[in-house]
């Protein structure tokens, strides 16, 4: 039976060949879809892990977690560098690392920060920065790289690289005065922190020297800068780790009421959440279109299957002459649609691992995680899902050729 | 090998369209039965393979009175014990030619294990003795109809049936063809021993069988 309807799936291959083009592209639509909603989440997820709380000034905590974490928008206010000594200071607090954001560096973001940074920080399950070169600052003129950046500008240690002042787009307001050295590059981690040039507070507050007033007023020089107190009046924002986890809540209360200067922290976890709440309009839009492009592949098959019915009546008499029950020919029309079916939503499956495996490659500096993994539960319920609803598709014209039989019989139509 | 005793059958209420008192077709016949298109001929074919049954009577194929059997199992009874041959169309135009001989066995495991010889010998004789060797590759599509319905022939004899039935076989056929293929038919039926049971309303190819039956006498019934 399936050497038969096999025969008959090659004898109409053009159009099936479509068709089996177009279930194969809607599938790889459809668990795409699913899988980059994955992917995003997992990237963002991973991104920050061992941080208790980010502290920072009054914004939306999507805003403040996008910002100081993801590199994403920029901060509307600062925090006074008094508060984060004196939160730093608190018997709960086993470390705090401030950042410092605002400047550029050839499109990537410079991040004013210690080297608490470099042995606090970690990603992806616990997994602490490492150092591929060099070391970490040792002058406030010493700047360690991510690894897309060093990358990209073919950078080794003991280079010199200059600053933009924002996001210095127009190369207008250069921090030529004072370049930086490079003292480290650091190793990959798929995470935004590939794409940040990092530099001590001491640094940032130095290149400021002389645009107090948001322009370049006066030129100073290294030493000129190295004479004066670098200790910044402000951060962007405090990335905290607690001594113990079940203390988070009582002191993110407590930042919130702080007295001196209005300040907010927050979870990354409930951020992250907010986040996912925000993005998932987006993603429902999205499952719900791939979702529909699965549907009409499952119609153009029904199409195809219908539209060659009558013509196929004289096929069914023929094999009822031969012996064969109405059921049988239930099961061979059946038999056909479902191999073709499978063979569509296997071949997606493949083919969505094959564009993963190919932009793994080609995307590796872009900081998203995207190594091929074995699908997920969803993605096998989806695949399922789309496994059934072609499989009941394909009833469809099995039902119609078991009526017709009954119905005709031996006699065949013209 | 047939066997009608007070038949009736009708599709709709009120008018019985087949009204047989008595047919008998001895093992090895080979018969004729003769009538105009339209006249109920092919709704006793549908009786005697099994695919309706008789409103009253008794109908029995090789012993086998067909209205005791399920529906499935009267399939399975014309794919075991028939060899059926149809006007024209006879061919899964997706299949080769050797696969669509074949197909007889698709459905009959019995007329697989009838045949002593493996099958692919067996089709190898058959082409050979219809001339269709010639032709092995060509996809059925292309065909001549006197050639299709040598193949139609071949499959009917493949599993050794012991009741080989055509309906109207030769009609779509020339002259030329027509006296070939019935020839050929006839020869095989006696070589096989199988009995033939034609319907046609073709005088032309009278002479090829015993017996010729005419359906107007034979059949009390009315088709308005």
């Amino acid at each position: 039976m399936i050497k038969l309807a096999l025969s008959s799936l090659l004898n109409r291959k053009n159009v099936l060949i479509l068709i089996f083009l177009s279930l194969t592209l809607s599938v790889t639509l459809f668990l795409g879809v699913q899988r980059t909603k994955e992917i995003s989440r997992s990237s963002f997820s991973r991104t920050i892990s061992g941080t208790d709380l980010i502290i920072g000034a009054r914004t939306g905590q999507v805003n403040l977690i996008l910002y100081s974490v993801f590199h994403m928008g920029r901060a509307v206010n600062n925090m006074g560098y008094d508060s984060y000594l004196d939160l730093a200071s608190r018997d709960e607090v086993e470390w705090a690392v401030p950042l410092s954001l605002g400047d550029s560096y050839r499109g990537y973001r410079v991040v004013g920060t210690t080297n608490d940074y470099f042995s606090h920080y970690s990603y992806g399950g616990n997994q602490k920065l490492s150092l591929k070169s060099g070391d970490t600052f040792s002058t406030p003129f010493s700047v360690v790289l991510g690894a897309s950046v060093a990358d990209e500008f073919q950078h080794k240690t003991g280079d010199n690289i200059i600053v933009s002042h924002g996001a210095g787009l127009n190369g207008m307001n250069e921090h030529d005065n004072l370049p930086f050295t490079v003292t480290a590059v650091l190793e990959k981690t798929g995470t935004p922190v590939d794409k940040s040039v990092f530099v001590p507070l001491e640094g940032i507050t130095a290149i400021h020297l002389g645009w107090e007033t948001g322009m370049q007023r006066r030129v100073v020089s290294q030493e000129q800068a190295l004479s004066v107190n670098l200790e910044p009046e402000a951060v962007t924002s405090v990335l905290v780790g607690l001594k113990n986890r079940g203390a988070a809540f009582a002191f993110q209360r407590m930042v919130n009421d702080y007295a001196d200067e209005p300040l907010m922290a927050i979870l990354p976890g409930a951020a992250l959440y907010e986040l996912w709440g925000l993005m998932s309009t987006a993603e429902t839009a999205l499952t719900f279109i791939s979702a529909a492009v699965v549907v009409l592949g499952l119609i153009s098959l029904l199409t195809a299957q219908l539209a060659v019915m009558n013509q196929r009546r004289r096929e069914m008499a023929l094999f009822r002459s031969l012996g064969a029950t109405p059921g049988q020919l239930f099961l061979l029309l059946f038999t056909e649609s479902l191999l073709l079916t499978t063979a569509g939503c296997l071949s997606g499956m493949i083919l969505l691992y094959i564009i993963q495996t190919l932009l793994s490659v080609f995307m590796s500096s872009s900081g998203f995680y995207l190594s091929p993994a074995l699908p997920s539960a969803t993605e096998w319920l989806y695949f399922l899902l789309t496994l059934v609803s072609g499989t009941l598709t394909g009833v469809i014209p099995a039902l119609t050729a078991y009526r017709n039989s009954l119905s005709d019989g031996m006699s065949i139509r013209n | 090998m047939i066997q009608l005793e007070n038949v009736r059958f009708t599709w709709k209420e009120g008018e019985t369209l087949i009204n047989i008192p008595e047919l008998i077709v001895s093992r090895g016949e080979k018969v004729m039965l003769r009538g105009e298109s339209g006249c109920g001929k092919t709704t006793l074919l549908t009786l005697i393979s099994g695919i309706q049954t008789v409103d009253s009577g008794v109908l029995k194929v090789d012993d086998i009175e067909l209205k005791t059997l399920k529906s499935s199992k009267r399939d399975k009874f014309r794919g075991d014990h028939m060899g059926y041959i149809f006007q024209q169309f006879n061919l899964i135009p997706w299949l080769s030619i050797q696969k669509n001989i074949l197909c007889s066995t698709t459905f009959s495991t019995l007329k697989k294990e009838r045949e002593k010889e493996s099958l692919d010998t067996r089709v190898e004789m058959l082409m050979a003795e219809l001339k269709l060797d010639r032709l092995k590759d060509k996809p059925v599509r292309e065909l001549s109809l006197g050639q299709q319905q040598r193949v139609a022939l071949a499959r009917a004899l493949v599993g050794h049936p012991p009741l080989i039935i055509a309906d109207e076989p030769t009609s779509s056929l020339d002259s030329g063809n027509r006296s070939s293929f019935m020839n050929l038919l006839v020869k095989e039926c006696e070589k096989e021993g199988s009995t033939l049971f034609v319907v046609s309303h073709d005088s032309h190819i009278d002479d090829h069988f015993d017996r010729i039956i005419d359906f107007h006498h034979l059949n009390g019934g009315h088709n308005d």
